[in-house]
């Protein structure tokens, strides 16, 4: 595999991104819960997915779905295997470094939005900007309107998130993954609490990203058309255990 | 559009104005009593040790009420998993708690002055009167910055 290098910064194109054709890559993961009481998830997952991919992640309730979302986003470690991001060993780099990745290289949607309630909608989408650092407030705020105007919620730039109803902060949440274009998006349940006309807009405008700009996606996902639009579907199966 | 400042992300991390005025009037009554207590001690080891005490003093509020807040508030978390680097939500809440933290000191060393000179009748010369400003403004800026950074790095170790 090639040596990945990550550039902070803006408006970076999926073109140019990353110079590794693997973006993530699962090499026998298994997840298991120790607390309130052990819990196996999974067992040996193996999984590649390839620059410019669109998969989603389908399964039944407590397949596992969020959890692997969670490993791909290093917001949790495996119990055991590997796991690769954008050429990264991310169970073996420190929490600083995986902070650094996630906020360089990755755009996560979580299930739980994750949203600063006393922020405005645009502070919101902004704040991974204002992390990454580099460009004038000018700048990010630019980038902030665009974003806002491609999923249509330029209004409601200065409302708060507390004020907004769940469908509303699921579209800010959408925004704040996409603001820094990273070259990976990874979603879990984007469409569940929107409308169904919001989420053809958004899957239209995902599937472009996906086709043109070959960002890949990872979604996990109940919804039929995300399975149809998808390049590849991983099903996932329910363990029951006693 | 309201663009991010350190100051506005402080205040969603839950370092609010009225917590902020709390912590601002605590340290009207640091900078008076050191103002006041400062004037009156006479050796060098004395001054020491009243310096290290108003260092001590202006960390331990400062400590504490960083922790709670970014323990308690859910902008720790949220940041953490966004990608914020601890030492960007240090000095937001830097920026924030001296923002507070100094003008209240300010205002006590005035307090404690005007108490010297009225009140008790204490009449130092400027010079003294500088210098121990100058001391007790220090003493507290590096127990607020000790106390912040301590207290961040408590509450984001922890909510990792």
């Amino acid at each position: 595999m090639e040596e990945l290098e990550l550039i902070p910064g803006l408006n970076r194109s999926a073109f140019g991104g990353p110079t590794t054709t693997t973006v993530t890559q699962l090499t026998h993961v298994s997840k298991v819960f120790l607390e309130p009481k052990r819990r196996e998830v999974f067992t040996d997952v193996n999984m590649r997915v390839k620059r410019g991919e669109f998969v989603a992640l389908a399964g039944p309730v407590g397949s596992g779905k969020t959890t692997l979302v969670n490993l791909l986003a290093g917001l949790d470690r495996p119990s055991s295997g590997s796991i690769q991001v954008l050429g990264r060993e991310t169970t073996r780099i420190s929490g600083r470094e995986l902070t650094s990745l996630r906020l360089t290289s990755l755009g996560l949607v979580p299930q739980v939005q994750n949203l600063l309630q006393g922020f405005t909608v645009s502070q919101n989408v902004e704040l991974p900007l204002f992390f990454l650092g580099g460009g004038g407030r000018e700048s990010r705020l630019s980038r902030v309107q665009e974003v806002l105007g491609l999923l249509g919620i330029n209004a409601d730039a200065e409302r708060k998130v507390a004020d907004l109803s769940v469908g509303e902060k699921q579209l800010v949440s959408i925004a704040r993954a996409m603001v820094k274009d990273p070259p990976l998006l990874v979603m879990d349940e984007p469409t569940e609490s929107l409308d169904p006309l919001v989420s053809e807009l958004i899957l239209e405008m995902l599937r472009g990203d996906n086709a043109l700009r070959a960002k890949t996606l990872i979604i996990a996902t109940h919804d039929k058309r995300i399975i149809e639009l998808a390049t590849r579907t991983v099903r996932m199966s329910a363990k029951i255990q006693a | 559009m309201r663009s991010i400042t350190l100051l506005a992300l402080a205040e969603g991390l839950g370092l609010r104005r009225t917590r902020l005025l709390m912590m601002g009037s605590v340290f009207v009554l640091i900078g008076s009593y050191s103002m006041l207590l400062l004037g009156a001690s006479v050796g060098g080891l004395e001054r020491l040790l009243f310096l290290v005490s108003v260092f001590l003093f202006s960390l331990l509020p400062t400590l504490l009420s960083t922790a709670d807040t970014l323990s308690s508030g859910e902008g720790a978390s949220v940041l953490q998993f966004l990608g914020a680097r601890g030492r960007t939500v240090t000095a937001a809440c830097l920026s924030a708690v001296l923002e507070a933290g100094l003008p209240g000191t300010i205002v006590g060393v005035i307090l404690g002055l005007l108490f010297s000179n009225f009140v008790l009748g204490a009449n130092g010369d400027l010079a003294g009167i500088l210098v121990n400003l100058a001391l007790v403004l220090a003493s507290c800026t590096a127990g607020i910055s000790a106390g912040v950074a301590v207290g961040v790095g408590f509450s984001w170790k922890n909510s990792s």
